[in-house]
Formats: C-alpha cells, structure tokens, sequence
C-alpha cells in the first residue's frame, strides 16, 4: 500500500502543473487587468508599473517566471492588496476555513450518521419517515436561505447569537449549522442506505446464525459497511467544505480563504488566483487520497495494485 | 457566482426586512460599548495602508486616522483648519505658500517631525516608481507633471536669443501607446518682446529632430513675425534620461545653428522645500483657490522616511508602521478587523477622545445592518444600507442623511455617428423624467438639473436642463428621426448592479415612451465595464463621480480635451479656455463666474447626461458625538466621542 501512495503523491505533480498552467493562461483571457482603475494615472507611470510587474514581457516568459517561483514557494504579492503577499492570504485565511470545515464536517457526521443509523433500522416507521423528511427540506434548502433565516431567528429577533464574524464560540454556531446542514443531509440518506444494503448481506446473516447479539454486529459489521457511500462521499465533499463555502464565509462574514475564488477573480488579481487555486487543488487531491486509502480500511474486499 | 451574492442578498435583505417592521425609534441595541470605544463598517478590506498609493473611501478613512497632512478638515464645515501647520502665508500673487510647522511635532514612534518629511513625502509621492494614482493632485507645483511622468526638462539655446525652455514628452498613439517620439510644444509669455513666442518639435527614435519656432525675427526691416525651421539630429538616450545635440536653424535672415541639451526631471526640481526645520514652501505655477483644502486630503500625508527607507514595500506592516495622526494602527486581521488606539504623541492628544476605533471590513450591506442592530457596530456609513431598507429606516432616529458632492451621470459616446448631433444629446436628456426617478431611489437625491452637484462653497451650478418631452421630439425630429424612426437601437451599458439596471430600465422606458426609441440594457462586470468605457466601446454609459475636494474643478476638469477621465470623445477649444483661464484667475469670484460660463456650455453641449446629485445616507447610534454629515463623506474621527450619558439628552 506503501506503493499505491507514492504513486499518488506522484501523479500529484503532473496534475497540479497541469492546473497551474491552465489557469495562467485562462486568467489572461478575461478582459481587463489588474491595473484598471477608474482613475487614469499618466501613460509613462502606467508602463513603470507594469514593468515592475512584468507585464511588458511576452507571456510566455512571464509564465516561467511565476512557475519558476511558486516551485520555490514564493507565490508572489497580491496584485489587489500589494503591500501583502498570496502566503499572507493562505496562512492567515486557511486555518479559519479549516476550523470551520472541520466543525462543519463534525456536525454533518453525528447529525448524519446518527438518523440515518436510526431510521435504517426502525425502517418504514416515524423514526424513519421524520429524520429523512428532515433530510429532504436539508437538502433542498440552499444555504444562503439558510443562514439568514438562522440569522433573523437567533439574532435579530431572540439577540442570542451574533449575526456575523468569527471572534469566539458563539460565533461559530450559526455558520457550522449552515455550513454543514446539507451535508449532513446527504450523509444522513446515505447512511441509511449502505446501512440497509449491508444488513441484507450474506455474512450479516451468517453473524446472526452463530448467535451474536445485535448490538454487536451492528457495532463490529454492519456500520462500516454502511459507511461506505458516505466515505466515497466524504473525499470531494470535505475538501469543499474545507476550501470554505464561499457564500456561508460571506454570508457570515468569516476570515477564511473561500471568498478570495470570487473576489480575486473580478479583481483580476492573478496571483491570488493562482495561489489560491493551486493550494485549493492540493488539498482536494490530498483529500481524495486519504478517502481513498481508508475506503481500504473499511471494505477488506478492496485491494491496491 | 454573482448571481449567488445577488440571490444572498434578495434572501438575506427579505428576511432582514421582515424583521425591520419593529415599531422601536432605533434601529436595533441602544446599549453603547464600555469606554470610549467606537466601531465602524469600514467597507472592503483596504488595498493599501500608504496613504499615497490609496484611492478607495475604506483606506481614506483609514489613512485620515492615522496621519495628519498640513491642515485637517473641520468636523462640521470641512473647512480646513490648522494641523500639522499651525499657520500660513500666502504670496500676493497666489502662487507661494509658506506653512509654518507646529513646534515639537513627532512621529508616533518618537522620531521628531520637520519640514524636511513633507518634501520627503511629496518628493515620494511624485516620483513615477510609487505609481501614486492622486499624484495629478498637486501638478499645480512647479515641475510636478514634469517630473511624475518622467519628461525631460530641455533648454534650446542660439546666439541672439533668449534659451528656450521646453519639456520633452513621449508621444502616445490614438489606443495609448507609445510610438516612440518624443515630443514638446511651448510657449513663452512675453507679450510684446522681440524674440520666440511659441515653439514644438518632434524627435524620433533615430535621433531625427524636426521643429520650429515662431515670433519676431530680425529682419532687414525691423523685427516682423515669422516661422523659424529647426532640424537636425540629436542624441537621445530615453534609459538614462539625457538628450543633446545641434539643430540648424533656418529661415531667419543667416544661417545659425541652436544647442540643445536635457536630462530628465528630478525629484529636486520639484517646487517644494523646507526653509528649515520648521518651515515648508511650495511653488505653485498658479494660483489654486482650494489648495489649503487639498492639503488636508489623505494622499498629501506625510509618510515617514525612516521607516520607508529601511523596510520599503514592508513599511505598512504592523511592527513598521510609523503615523503621525490621532491614532495608531495595533492590530490587523486581513478581512476581520483593524484595531487603532489614540496616538498619545499626536500633538492634539489630549482633545481625542476615543481610546480605540475598530474597523471592520464588511462587504455586505445586509450584514453590516445586521451587526449594528446587534449592537455590533455603532455607525454603518453611507451607502452601505441597501436600496430595500431606505423606506423603512428613513422613519428611524438614528438614520441620517445630507447632500454628497457627486454626481450620476450617463456618458454619451459622441464619436457615434447618431450621438455626434448636439440635437440628439440634447433630445435624450429632454425625455428623462428626473423627479420621477428620484422618487423611486427614496433615498432624497436631488434631481440634477445640472452638472456640478450643489454644496460646493460659492459656486451655483446653472441650472440648465429641463424635462420636455415635447421639445426632445421636436429636436430629434429636426435632426432627422421624427417619431424615433430611423434612429438605431441604442446600449446602455452599465456595470453589474441591481440599482443600476433598475434606473436603466426607467430611462429605457421613458426614451420609448417619450421618443419612441429603442433602447438595450448591456451589462458588463466591473473591469470590462472600465475597459469599454475607456476604449469608448459603447453608446451610452452609466458613469459617477465623487469630488476629491470641494472645488468645481473636481468635476469640470473631466471634460479637458483628452482628460484622462473623459472618455467620451468631446473635445471643445472654448471649454478647454475657459478652464485654463479659470485657473489662472485670482479673484474668487471672477474665477465661479468662468466656472459658470464653462458649464453653460458643457450643459449645451451635453457630452454627458446628468441624472441625480449624490445623498449620504447613514446609521448613526445615538450615543454617538462628533460625527457629522458633511459633503465629501468625511468625518474625522478625532472628533468623535461616546457619550453614556446620552439619554439624558437625545438631541444632537
């Protein structure tokens, strides 16, 4: 298994230059620059800038010239914010979206996978029928619904918890719901699922026959073959959640790394684009490869070669 | 993704707006926080903490906190006071100031303050590397437009005559750019001296120099007017900045032969200095009525030396910055918080009140109502309370409003074969219903039945345009569309915003209606919105402009021919003269009466369409003092204070 992982970290290279280079050249293509503002600065101050930026260079060099750093970890300084750096960005506005992901995450998991255990086994009966109903309005309820509607419930109205920002634990309840309402949702209707499909299997039965009481198997067998689908699951949704739901960290107004893929993008601020998305792509593959590795763990029928 | 932060905000505002209906005489929490403490919506993140590289309002709120410029505005009146200077002469032609610094002054680190940081700072913000997009705010100094778009100050000597001072330019091509010719045009004033009067050249890239002058020549007669060639080859090195050689002269009554030499302007040639530690005069090429004013613009702040020399591009970073201003930066979240104290170095430190101002930067508007209901925040400024909740809030207390120095405003692109017709311009303007539309923005905006938004002292805009339907008919009808037939389909093009597209589609409505046009809403987000406008890549266009200081120049400037804000093609010789007469003159009101005449024309000719004047419209908690609506949107916050004892007495 050693092996299988190597070999993804190595894909990991073509994959992320693959992303890199297309996205350069795709941010070229929108028009307008980083430089247009609407008020004119003299032709000759205008041209000095643009070479202390380079862009009086042909592309093509300036394309190496990024690449050439961003091997080296220098992501280059924001074009919008110029007195910072694409890092400054990173460092400070991930670990907040990580921490808000990852509550996010927690959240969607134990109200997840707890009604959808539930309601598999008591099947076809208000255990069942309320908790996927609930799913179902989670589900089909969008988030920038959501989080206002928590917003003028809990904080315009009953004043119990603040409407925005990110300074303490009361502040992280309301966009942990929104955040995660829907994925908890899904988690829910595919516990239930892969639950009720594994407790149909043969060698649940066969745990049945030899006398094993219930609790037991469901403890030992039946959960984590119904954990399957919400792994499979859990890869793409975890890094998205990761990489901040952009309206929940607007809506909410919290510090994170999401808004910059919109913001960064109308400024036509290529570095932060770039550096944002390279690091956004990382961690999904990462991300990826950790479900991967741990759908090994749970289903024993699965190899690697 | 826009259309998702639209969605946001309809939702968000719907479900605010329901929880709005309360019927309390605030908005919101009442409570204030402990201490003086004041918290503000301070926008978007700022893109700069230099306060000469800033243009947005977020980062001039910030850099007005922190620094203080030669003369700071009056809370109420804007009326520049004394700040960093404590006084001031005036030379009797209007053209020198003399600022007398305050004795003792320092740098919040502790470093002392002389005149020598404002020719630093000025010097700094000149210099074409710190790409200072205000620096055109003070090419009124000697030598200023010189040396920030890197001209090369020339001298073109012959025997006989007086040396020719004159300015090397580059040459730029209809689409901006650079074609390689460097060229000057000038002329000196000495009205009825013997010698060259006016004179141009033209140097390409080989060197090749063709040019010529024009005056009085010795001829065999007496002095008589003439032309005067001038032509050779000259030695121009545009990286190192020098230029030399020799042109022949001919036309005169003998051969002779001129030397010219250059070199690019330098940062000294500036009309700045400091006499000494504490005096700081600036020439000024003519006299400018609002300079005291200006001088209290955040762009125009010192910026410290010591700092900016040691850690460069790094100076704002929070263990480097150095600020001379009430307050002190001590904390900074990037998109969370800035947190500032009271700078006890400040020279006026003992009448600020406040102890710490937190700044957050919140990007929407619905939120930001949100927090200061909450009690989160204690002002949520102008412009950023959405559309939707004008009615509803205008019946609080703690909603404020005052008239803005700006202007919205459509652009007419008159290189369009159908808008080159002054009747055309002219009829479309006649067909807005103005007071309608304002109705329906609920906000207070005054129609603008002229340019120049109202407020500004001693200037009263002509109030030339009207709405008649009827003589808009007649004009197109005269310029060849009778009911409308004919005239093409014409875009509006504005840029991504729901307010905009709603006023888009009244004036639609009211050009078919009245004119019987047809009309297409275009919409472009932001950057490609400038870029059309810029490369007049549109018909009609919804454009603004917010005063950079309280002078009708501001706003007449845009017109010039081929101002860098024009963009619409108009170009007129009268208004142009007017302007630059305008500029010249030393009596005030001799000086608003050209103003006068300057918009008279630009009201007949109508490149633009003006539609409304700006409101500011804010939330103010009562408990809060010392903040006033005032024109241009400033509010310094050293004037600002919370009272806990504001119950007692409501009014303010």
């Amino acid at each position: 298994m050693g092996l299988y992982v190597l070999k993804r970290f190595l894909q990991m290279i073509p994959v992320l230059w693959i992303v890199a280079t297309v996205t350069f050249f795709l941010m070229r293509l929108a028009p307008g620059g980083p430089f247009d503002k609407e008020r004119r600065i003299p032709p000759e101050v205008e041209a000095n800038l643009k070479k202390k930026y380079h862009f009086d260079e042909p592309i093509l060099k300036q394309y190496f010239r990024y690449m050439s750093s961003a091997l080296q970890g220098d992501l280059g300084p924001s074009y919008k914010y110029a007195e910072k750096d694409v890092t400054d960005f990173i460092r400070d506005g991930f670990p907040i979206s990580a921490q808000l992901g990852l509550m996010a995450l927690a959240f969607a998991l134990v109200f997840g996978i707890l009604p959808g255990v539930i309601a598999s086994l008591r099947q076809n009966s208000i255990w069942d029928y309320g908790p996927m109903s609930m799913a179902m309005l989670g589900v089909s309820i969008p988030n920038f619904v959501l989080g206002p509607l928590l917003v003028l419930v809990f904080s315009m109205t009953l004043y119990w918890l603040p409407p925005a920002r990110w300074d303490g634990p009361s502040y992280w309840i309301l966009p942990t719901i929104t955040l995660g309402s829907i994925y908890a949702a899904y988690i829910a209707r595919l516990t239930r699922g892969g639950m009720l499909e594994v407790v149909r299997q043969d060698y649940i039965r066969t745990a049945r026959a030899k006398g094993l009481p219930e609790w037991r198997i469901l403890i030992r067998h039946t959960i984590w073959g119904g954990m399957l689908p919400v792994v499979s699951f859990l890869g793409p949704a975890t890094a998205h959640i990761l990489t901040g739901s952009v309206v929940v960290e607007k809506i909410f107004l919290v510090p994170g790394l999401g808004r910059y893929f919109i913001d960064a993008a109308i400024n036509r601020d290529y570095t932060l684009v770039l550096g944002v998305v390279l690091f956004d792509s990382c961690v999904l593959i990462l991300l990826n490869l950790v479900v991967d590795v741990l759908y090994g763990f749970l289903d024993p029928r699965v190899t690697y070669d | 993704m826009r259309k998702m932060h639209a969605l946001c905000a309809l939702a968000s505002s719907l479900v605010l707006g329901a929880g709005c209906a309360d019927n309390s005489e605030y908005f919101g929490k009442v409570s204030p926080p402990e201490g003086q403490v004041f918290r503000l919506n301070n926008g978007s993140e700022p893109e700069y903490l230099d306060p000469q590289k800033m243009t947005g309002q977020p980062d001039g709120r910030i850099a007005w906190a922190m620094f203080e410029g030669l003369t700071r505005y009056d809370p109420k009146t804007l009326v520049p006071m004394p700040g960093v200077a404590e006084s001031w002469d005036l030379s009797p032609d209007g053209k020198v100031y003399t600022f007398h610094l305050r004795k003792g002054l320092r740098w919040s680190n502790g470093d002392p303050f002389t005149a020598q940081d404002f020719v630093y700072s000025w010097r700094r913000f000149l210099t074409p590397e710190t790409a200072a997009q205000y620096a055109y705010l003070l090419f009124g100094i000697h030598n200023a437009e010189v040396y920030n778009s890197m001209q090369l100050l020339t001298t073109l000597r012959m025997e006989g005559w007086q040396p020719q001072a004159l300015n090397l330019r580059r040459e730029l091509d209809e689409d901006e750019n650079f074609t390689g010719r460097w060229i000057a045009s000038w002329s000196t004033q000495a009205p009825g001296a013997t010698g060259i009067t006016a004179g141009s050249l033209q140097v390409e890239k080989d060197g090749q120099a063709k040019g010529e002058l024009k005056g009085w020549i010795l001829g065999p007669g007496g002095p008589v007017e003439g032309t005067l060639s001038l032509e050779g080859r000259l030695a121009l090195d545009a990286e190192a900045g020098k230029v030399s050689g020799e042109l022949a002269v001919g036309g005169g009554p003998q051969a002779a032969t001129a030397q010219l030499e250059g070199r690019r302007a330098v940062a000294e040639d500036i009309g700045i200095r400091a006499v000494d530690d504490l005096t700081f005069e600036v020439s000024l090429d003519y006299p400018i009525q609002y300079f005291l004013s200006l001088c209290a613009f955040y762009p125009l702040s010192p910026v410290p030396r010591q700092s900016i020399e040691k850690n460069g591009d790094k100076w704002t970073e929070l263990e480097n910055l150095v600020s001379n201003g009430a307050f002190v930066m001590v904390e900074r979240k990037i998109q969370d918080r800035m947190v500032l104290i009271r700078n006890e170095r400040y020279w006026n430190a003992k009448n600020v009140r406040l102890e710490k101002v937190i700044l957050y930067p919140i990007e929407l508007y619905t939120t930001g109502c949100d927090l200061y209901k909450a009690g989160e925040l204690d002002v949520e400024p102008s412009n950023y309370i959405p559309q939707e909740f004008i009615s509803s809030l205008s019946t609080k207390k703690d909603y404020r409003t005052a008239s803005q120095l700006g202007v919205y405003f459509y652009r007419l692109n008159v290189t369009n074969p159908v808008l080159k017709d002054k009747r055309v311009r002219k009829a479309l303007s006649m067909a807005v219903d103005r007071d309608r539309l304002v109705k329906f923005l609920k906000a207070g905006q005054p129609a603008a039945y002229q340019y120049t938004p109202p407020g500004i002292y001693g200037y009263d805009a002509p109030k030339l345009l009207k709405y008649d339907p009827e003589e808009g008919k007649r004009l197109l009808a005269d310029a060849g569309y009778p009911e409308g037939k004919g005239f093409p389909t014409l875009d509006i093009l504005y840029n991504t915003t729901e307010q905009h597209r709603q006023i888009a589609e009244i004036i639609q409505r009211d050009w078919k209606n009245n004119l019987g046009i047809d009309v297409r809403l275009n919409n472009q987000e932001w950057k490609v919105y400038l870029k059309s406008q810029r490369s007049l890549d549109y018909q009609v266009s919804r454009s603004a402009w917010i005063a950079d200081y309280a002078d009708p120049t501001t706003f007449l400037d845009m017109w010039l021919t081929g101002g860098g804000n024009n963009n619409t093609g108009w170009s007129s010789p009268v208004y142009d003269r007017l302007i630059g007469e305008a500029a010249r003159e030393i009596d005030p009101v001799h000086r608003m009466q050209i103003f006068r005449d300057a918009e008279t024309l630009l009201l007949d000719e109508l490149p633009i369409i003006p539609i409304y004047s700006y409101t500011t419209f804010y939330l103010q908690k009562p408990y809060v003092r010392g903040y006033y609506p005032t024109s241009l949107d400033a509010h310094p916050l050293e004037a600002v204070w919370i009272d806990h004892d504001w119950q007692s007495h409501p009014q303010e």
